[in-house]
């Protein structure tokens, strides 16, 4: 086999070349990547087709070769394709090239044999999988790094978690100890307010919602040697503990009092008590009344909702006008106020009771109001005292936007039983 | 032979790289294949990179230039300037490595070749990353000898450190000496 048939049949670009450069063998492959054809290339120089090959890189070490040295290699990263050619879809060839002696023993000399190999395929496809494999560490370190975030904020979450648990656990004893304590205070207050007893000319019933354990509604009651009947009730500012330490203050100061003082000034007093031992931002509104056995009602208003009178004999209720100022928060000196007065028949109904109830936020935003409270009282009046408290409370808690009770409510009613009693028809009689 | 093989190297690095080649003396050293191992081994913790190229003939045998890992990574980073650029940076080292070889172990051997008025003939150089053991696993005895030469030059102010290990097959030895000897 002719050494250019052999060359035809090996997958490399082959060529072969004389120390003149002329090229001595052009096969087959080198055809299909230049476009040179055989005939073209065979007996011409070499440099003249590509006389980049003229550099001293490459004439210096082909020298050797023509002289029986060694293999010379020359790779495309550092030259660039010895014979350069491209791919059909015009990607350049990447390309390793090899130049060898080959021995013409009859000339006694040597010719250069170039082998040269496409490595475009493997670069590109170790590229590729460079990238991948890149990638892929990239990948595995971000998470890595997500992963020691993550368990770091899994330590940290731990550490909250106790911490957490602590902080609940001291919260809990805390709030237990709270709770105790309003326990105890709320006792305290059930404790002082007083039984309602019957005095034989008067009934009596009541409702005292708190909306919490403990109340900033109060209410106390005394009888005097005429057997008068003296009754407080009042709302102080705020709720809770604070609200329930003014409402102690109240009946120690109730208490105090002579139960013959005209209810005017068994209320200036109430205020110089409470404002001495108090703050000026707590006080406590609130209506002193006292009713005599033989029907005389007489009341003042420390700046609460007034009382209401129903007539027993289906009249228009009566209110009385005077409203003073609250308990408790304005000057230490003894404040006036205005008594008022009426003449209550057998079967009349005096009622008094705190905000809580007049101003108890409906589904529709708007308050129930006093004259709703007045309304439903009035329309129970032939039912007995209690359940027609209960029904108006009823009444209330079905208006009630939530379910819960957003302030306290406390409502006093009382019926005048006397006989022989006689007094103006309308209007107020003042002393 | 080998100083001389080298120095003629420096020429076509020169060629190649377009830029000044400085060299120093290279230190040579005759130890036994034991000693090699040993030496190499101490040195060279990780994988250094190597071009081999047999040669047969009168006198016949291996010869092996190595640079270690830090040395070959830097002469790839310099004659990266001067190259095409390839997608694929193992190609260009493997590439640039197995060329600078080819170069300077060519112009030893070249050297060699001339002062012994020798005519060798050569394979295809193979290039190879791999531990010292693997790349000096030659067949033979640790008492056989070798010609070790601690290669260094400058390029563009960093100095490029390798070792040519040069093996000839040892029953061949004595003739290499007299060879030697007679151009005394």
């Amino acid at each position: 086999m002719a050494i250019s048939d052999l060359l035809d049949s090996i997958p490399l670009g082959a060529f072969a070349i004389d120390r003149d450069f002329r090229v001595l063998y052009w096969n087959r492959t080198l055809e299909s990547w230049c476009g040179i054809s055989k005939s073209e290339m065979i007996g011409a120089n070499l440099e003249e087709h590509f006389p980049h090959l003229k550099k001293p890189v490459y004439r210096a070490r082909l020298q050797e070769i023509f002289q029986g040295g060694p293999p010379a290699v020359f790779s495309s990263q550092l030259h660039g394709n010895v014979i350069p050619s491209t791919l059909p879809n015009g990607v350049p060839r990447i390309q390793q090239t090899i130049v060898t002696g080959l021995e013409n023993e009859k000339k006694k000399e040597f010719y250069a044999l170039f082998s040269i190999q496409d490595m475009t395929d493997l670069t590109l496809r170790t590229t590729k999988y460079r990238l991948a494999r890149d990638r892929a560490v990239t990948e595995n370190e971000q998470r890595e790094r997500a992963e020691r975030a993550l368990l770091q904020k899994q330590v940290e979450l731990e550490a909250m978690q106790g911490k957490l648990q602590r902080l609940n656990g001291e919260f809990t004893e805390k709030n237990r100890l709270a709770e105790r304590d309003l326990d105890l205070a709320r006792d305290i207050q059930m404790s002082l307010l007083p039984n309602l007893g019957k005095l034989g000319f008067l009934d009596f019933a009541h409702q005292y919602l708190p909306c919490a354990k403990v109340s900033g509604d109060v209410y106390d009651l005394s009888v005097n040697r005429e057997n008068c009947e003296n009754f407080f009730i009042g709302d102080a500012t705020g709720h809770g503990l604070a609200a329930s330490f003014l409402t102690l203050m109240l009946h120690i100061g109730f208490r105090s009092l002579s139960a013959n003082l005209k209810t005017n000034k068994a209320l200036s007093l109430l205020n110089g008590m409470l404002f001495s031992e108090g703050s000026p931002d707590k006080f406590i509104t609130g209506i002193y009344l006292r009713i005599t056995p033989d029907g005389l009602l007489t009341a003042s208003n420390a700046g609460h909702d007034s009382l209401v009178i129903l007539p027993a004999c289906g009249g228009e209720p009566f209110f009385f006008q005077e409203r003073g100022l609250p308990l408790g928060s304005f000057s230490n000196g003894l404040l006036p106020y205005e008594e008022e007065s009426y003449r209550l028949r057998p079967g009349d109904r005096v009622f008094v009771y705190t905000d809580g109830i007049p101003e108890c936020a409906g589904k529709n935003g708007k308050m129930f109001g006093s004259e709703k409270v007045v309304n439903v009282l009035r329309k129970s009046r032939k039912t007995p005292l209690e359940p027609a408290l209960a029904q108006l409370m009823n009444q209330v808690r079905a208006f009630s936007n939530s379910d819960g009770q957003s302030d306290d409510m406390t409502i006093f009613g009382s019926q005048f039983l006397g006989k022989n009693t006689t007094g103006p028809a309308e209007g107020a009689t003042k002393p | 032979m080998i100083s001389s093989g080298f120095t003629r190297s420096a020429g076509s690095l020169h060629a190649l790289l377009e830029t000044h080649i400085d060299l120093e003396v290279p230190r040579i050293e005759l130890l036994t294949l034991g000693e090699v191992w040993r030496k190499l081994l101490a040195s060279d913790s990780d994988t250094p990179a190597s071009v081999s190229i047999r040669f047969g003939g009168p006198f016949s045998g291996t010869s092996t230039l190595m640079f270690p890992q830090e040395t070959a990574s830097k002469l790839v980073a310099i004659l990266s300037d001067t190259g095409v650029d390839s997608e694929d940076p193992e190609m260009v080292r493997a590439g640039t490595l197995l060329e600078v070889g080819n170069i300077v172990l060519n112009s030893v051997m070249g050297s060699i070749g001339n002062i012994l008025k020798t005519h060798f003939t050569f394979a295809v150089p193979d290039f190879m990353e791999d531990t010292a053991e693997k790349i000096m696993s030659i067949p033979g005895k640790e008492t056989d000898l070798a010609l070790v030469s601690w290669a260094k030059f400058h390029v563009k102010f960093n100095r490029i450190e390798g070792r040519i290990v040069l093996i000839f097959e040892q029953r061949l030895l004595p003739k290499l000496v007299a060879a030697i000897e007679g151009l005394e």
